[in-house]
């Protein structure tokens, strides 16, 4: 027995040497900050980051502003979402009111019902409310993982707080990104290979710490001097059937029901004036009529707006950045048809 | 708790330590401190899954002692239709409620008559179809007289819930692994040793095999309308050793783990993909569970003796209820009525007992006979994984006649494909090792054990670096859903 362990401790050794060292770095460098606190988690003097958990980003930035902002109006909603900028929003708004994008990347219904409870527990008033839901949200009634989606500990009690640094640590250990990330700070370049992957990226972005918002002007820039839409890009836009209209299959079933029984209950308590809208999607699928109906039925006739499907906005590749995200001016268009 | 987790690496030698050093001198203490390990082992999931496993426990063990004193025929089995009725109640409810309702509004809707039935929302407990037929396996060989019912609670809780194959087996029989429960265990060097191998290498197929492959054919499987029919080919072949590397890579984690706490569990897979003809591939395939029902339900409904008719229904209710047992769906019923149609003429021609020993013992190479054999062999298997990765009958189908159409001979093309390349050349040296170990319990079983020790060591740093470098994004074993 004793032989065992001695065997199998200094067999150990060299493995836990190099397992400890890696783990000093990565506390050191912290890559993904998620570890040392910081003012701002988008530096504007540097244009080289690596890609961040947004959802923890959206959350550690509402604590840390919370403290001298009492907001009161939040836009909520995947990627998607964040191209419903604020200013747009505000003119719908009372005077004064404090506004916040609480989005995440590939945001599910079950981490977005966290951020209403949060924000409800930590004693923060809910009056408007915009939430960008499409089909894909809906059907997430669980949370998702990997280190990019993983739910930021605040948001479940910190009951995950092992799992999240886990997840972070791990990605770090990833042959792909570590690889990537140590090139990367030794030659301080931004190799083609490194954005391949999605971990690195250099686009240029503007970012409002005490909105949380993030605007893309270079891409719009791009788009006006006619520099966007190269035929690379063009071909990403594939050919969809616009004369037949398909449906989204039925995602509110009895998990989904409570989530958003859930979040409505805290809106009434907060006499919240909540709009739903939900996406004009490249892909034309038209929201499932019975989740549409439910969702009619939870928040008000009138306070939900559906645009997918194939409409005037699904129509027009030039109204999407790339398949996925539609562009500023649609959910400027989409806000005034809501509000009017 | 999963095998591949930081939770279980850190869990792991606490029990290891705690069991030989503190519990060795008594055989309660190293049954209960088993118990109490598997406990949190199996609540580390969902701390109310624990209700369940308590509830078969307590009801087996006591229909067990029931059983032994009970000498009327008439009362013994309405004692074990109880302990039926509990296991497979439970089992039922929670994996096959939802399926029923549906296929029951399904059915009733096509006739035109509009019936209202709600469908649950319920989790189905991790492993409970392993632990059910477990605990079943008790209860019916006390009850043919084949196995003295336990006096001893917690020996028999603890053979239940034995953490190491609580979740996805091996299934293991009462009369093999209970008795170990009677006896004091005691540290053996050289098994211990034996068991580590094992887990590394059930390590090394599961993260490096299985998890690598699921990313492609998740991707392929689920995009399949878009895939060209090449591409379709290839997403089934990754399918083809996701499901073994996950399925026999936890068996050999769990054997390995139990060794190291001194029990000996039944072997699970024996290199199934070189298997001649399908008998002898359902020999080597999830051997506890299609021993299991070859004994708890094959033998008592006739087996292979009786007419030719008895022998097709009997084969086609084993392979049917095998299918299901995987998942309470129309692509396992599919998949195992399938197995039976590849089966079926190898007992109707008496041919299903044909290769019993190891293909080319003793030889490095197959002759060309057993090599087709073993193509063909392995051909007819890929098709079947189609149904049992398919997200219905329909899906299946559609995968199927998108194989086998012209472009089956266009290159394939899908996210990734670097990555997939990697993928395809460490498939293809971990099927040459297997190949290479064919012989033994586990491919690397003896690989390098009269290598001097440095050297020796210098093989498991490898591994465990490829397992670093090229382990695929961590998913659930896919056994864990069954």
């Amino acid at each position: 027995m004793k032989r065992f362990i001695k065997r199998l401790l200094k067999f150990s050794v060299f493995l836990i040497i190099p397992f400890l060292a890696l783990l000093v770095l990565y506390v050191k460098m912290d890559p993904f900050k998620v570890i040392k606190s910081y003012d701002s988690f988008y530096d504007a003097n540097k244009n080289v980051w690596v890609a961040l958990n947004k959802d923890f980003v959206s959350t550690t930035t509402f604590i840390k502003n919370s403290k001298h902002t009492n907001y009161n109006s939040f836009i909520f909603g995947n990627s998607r979402s964040v191209f419903y900028q604020i200013d747009d929003w505000k003119k719908y708004l009372e005077p004064g009111s404090k506004c916040f994008h609480f989005d995440a990347a590939l945001e599910s219904l079950w981490a977005l019902n966290k951020k209403i409870v949060f924000i409800d527990k930590h004693g923060f008033n809910l009056d408007n409310v915009l939430i960008v839901l499409d089909h894909s949200i809906i059907a997430q009634d669980k949370p998702r993982s990997g280190h990019l989606l993983i739910t930021s500990p605040p948001l479940v009690n910190n009951s995950n707080l092992l799992e999240f640094h886990k997840t972070f640590f791990f990605a770090f250990l990833s042959p792909d990104f570590f690889y990537a990330y140590m090139d990367f700070k030794q030659s301080d370049e931004l190799k083609p290979y490194m954005k391949k992957s999605g971990l690195l990226t250099d686009l240029p972005q503007q970012y409002d710490i005490t909105t949380n918002e993030i605007r893309l002007e270079h891409f719009e820039n791009l788009i006006k001097e006619e520099r966007y839409y190269t035929p690379e890009l063009l071909s990403l836009f594939y050919d969809r059937d616009s004369l037949t209209q398909s449906h989204s299959p039925q995602n509110i079933l009895a998990a989904q029901k409570k989530l958003f029984e859930n979040i409505q209950s805290i809106f009434q308590k907060h006499n919240s004036k909540v709009k739903v809208i939900i996406s004009p999607l490249y892909d034309q699928m038209k929201l499932n009529e019975s989740d549409l109906i439910y969702l009619k039925d939870t928040f008000g006739e009138d306070n939900v707006f559906d645009f997918s499907g194939i409409n005037e906005f699904t129509n027009d590749y030039r109204n999407y950045y790339e398949i996925s995200h539609y562009r500023p001016h649609v959910a400027r268009k989409i806000l005034e048809i809501v509000y009017e | 708790m999963l095998f591949n987790s930081i939770d279980f690496a850190i869990f792991l030698p606490i029990v290891f330590i705690i069991y030989w050093f503190a519990t060795n001198k008594n055989l309660k203490l190293q049954n209960t401190f088993i118990l109490v390990a598997s406990y949190v082992f199996y609540g580390w999931w969902d701390w109310r899954f624990l209700s369940l496993i308590t509830f078969s426990i307590v009801v087996d063990y006591f229909i067990g002692i029931l059983l032994r004193k009970e000498e009327n025929q008439r009362k013994r089995k309405i004692l074990l239709w109880v302990s039926i009725i509990v296991n497979l109640g439970f089992l039922g409810f929670f994996k096959y409620y939802n399926f029923f309702v549906d296929n029951f509004v399904a059915a009733f809707s096509f006739f035109g008559m509009d019936i209202k039935a709600q469908s649950l929302n319920i989790i189905l407990p991790v492993g409970i179809s392993f632990y059910t037929f477990q605990a079943l396996s008790y209860t019916i060989d006390v009850y043919k007289r084949r196995l003295e019912p336990t006096k001893d609670f917690i020996a028999f809780a603890a053979f239940v819930s034995f953490f190491p194959q609580l979740v996805a087996g091996p299934i293991e029989r009462a009369t093999n692994l209970l008795p170990q429960f009677y006896k004091k265990r005691t540290f053996e060097y050289s098994k211990a040793v034996d068991g580590l191998r094992q887990m590394l290498w059930g390590l090394f197929k599961k993260i490096v095999i299985a998890d690598n492959c699921a990313e492609f054919a998740n991707q392929i499987f689920n995009n399949s309308a878009d895939m060209n029919g090449s591409t379709l080919l290839l997403g089934v072949l990754f399918f083809t050793f996701q499901i073994y590397g996950d399925f026999s890579g936890y068996s050999d984690i769990a054997i390995g783990t139990a060794r190291l706490f001194g029990f000996d569990l039944m072997r699970n897979f024996n290199f199934p993909y070189f298997s001649r003809d399908i008998a002898e591939f359902w020999r080597r395939w999830h051997i506890s569970l299609s021993t299991w029902f070859r004994d708890y339900l094959y033998i008592p409904l006739g087996g292979s003796h009786g007419g030719t008719w008895m022998k097709i229904r009997n084969t086609f209710i084993i392979f049917i209820i095998s299918g299901f047992w995987h998942g309470a769906n129309w692509t396992f019923i599919a998949w195992g009525a399938l197995n039976a149609i590849y089966f079926l003429p190898l007992l109707l021609t008496n041919k299903n007992r044909n290769h019993l020993g190891t293909v080319a013992q003793g030889k490095l190479l197959p002759s060309a006979k057993e090599f087709f054999s073993i193509l063909f062999t392995f051909g007819l298997t890929v098709f079947a994984w189609i149904f049992f990765r398919a997200e219905n009958v329909g899906h299946a189908f559609n995968y199927i006649s998108g194989i086998f159409s012209s472009s089956l001979f266009e290159m394939p093309k899908f996210d990734k494909m670097e990555r997939a390349l990697m993928t395809i050349i460490l498939t293809g040296i971990f099927v040459a090792i297997e190949w290479i170990g064919r012989e033994d319990q586990f491919a690397i079983q003896k690989l390098g054990l009269t290598w001097k020790r440095p050297v020796r060591y210098a093989m498991y740093y490898a591994i465990i670096l490829v397992i670093f470098l090229f382990g695929g994004q961590a998913q659930q074993f896919i056994y864990f859903q069954f």
